[in-house]
């Protein structure tokens, strides 16, 4: 065998984006010609140190073996890590729109006003002019009335938001750390899976 | 049938320790695959039997873990594809030297005591 159809039949058989296999093919080629460069300083004739170095570096299909199964190991690995990018990010999101939704201040209920006479505006002919009896509705609100609106104005405030917010936000927390931990255990077990079947296709 | 058993079992401990080897060889200077074989050939005196091919593939997964680094260089005027440890691949070599110590340590002290 000489040294191209040793390089041509490697170059058959490997496998992974054509760069890389020139790449391999170009560096094989160096090590031969340097191989053989030495073994001709100590004795052998050409073809004699050709067939030295053949033999030295092993059959194509050896070499190949090797090269693929590297590949798909590192393959799989960045795949793997690309996986993993879009996931997270999706994971981020959901995150982040449901704390969105469980911190934003939820408006309290309020009932429509009811409906009331509407005051006077006090205006200098109506101050100066003495208040009939056919008149509706009192111009200055009566303690009661006062007591009545301090009491809605109460109920009307917003409750203290730790009050209103912990129970989502740490529901979330702990249902998202579970889904990471789900997420991670299938990786890892799609791992393992995939690396005992090239075990076993090697 | 041993020499055969002997030659195999060779090979097996030599690649299960290759990445080891290939970082060690790299450490003090860069080098070229062939430089790599001719170093790891000189410093053990020749005892391991393997198919130098095979240094290629692993030397390329190497650097795919960014342990090495590599770049087309001219060597004597001939295009040679030189290879040199990262930061990434020193550390690596220090950690796996460490592993490498305890192994022997542990297997030295169990197969010298009988």
């Amino acid at each position: 065998m000489t040294t191209e159809d040793f390089l041509a039949e490697l170059a058959v058989s490997l496998r992974g984006p054509r760069r890389h296999r020139k790449r391999l093919i170009d560096e094989i080629a160096a090590h031969i010609d340097d191989a053989i460069r030495a073994e001709l300083a100590i004795t052998a004739p050409r073809m004699e140190a050709e067939r030295i170095v053949l033999r030295r570096l092993g059959c194509a299909d050896r070499i190949a073996r090797h090269w693929n199964s590297d590949r798909r190991i590192t393959r799989g690995k960045r795949r793997r890590r690309l996986a993993a990018i879009p996931l997270a990010v999706v994971v981020a999101g959901a995150l982040g729109v449901t704390q969105y939704a469980a911190g934003k201040p939820q408006l309290p209920r309020r009932d429509p006003p009811a409906r009331t006479t509407p005051e006077r505006i006090p205006t200098h002919s109506n101050l100066d002019r003495p208040r009939s009896q056919n008149e509706v509705g009192p111009s200055t609100p009566s303690p009661e009335d006062r007591k009545m609106s301090s009491e809605n104005e109460t109920t009307r405030k917003s409750p203290p938001p730790d009050a209103e917010y912990r129970g989502p936000v740490l529901d979330t927390v702990v249902g998202v750390s579970a889904a990471l931990g789900g997420i991670k255990t299938a990786v890892d077990l799609y791992g393992t899976v995939k690396g005992k079947k090239e075990k076993k296709a090697d | 049938l041993s020499r055969y058993r002997l030659s195999r079992v060779g090979r097996e401990v030599f690649s299960g320790h290759l990445d080891l080897l290939l970082l060690s060889a790299l450490a003090g200077e860069p080098r070229h695959g062939w430089g790599v074989i001719e170093h790891v050939r000189r410093r053990s005196a020749g005892r391991f039997d393997y198919p130098e091919g095979t240094i290629y593939p692993a030397l390329h997964r190497l650097e795919e873990e960014r342990l090495l680094r590599s770049r087309w260089s001219s060597v004597d005027g001939r295009r040679r594809r030189v290879y040199e440890l990262t930061q990434r691949g020193h550390r690596a070599l220090a950690g796996r030297r460490q592993e490498w110590h305890e192994f022997a340590l542990g297997i030295t002290a169990v197969i010298e005591q009988t």
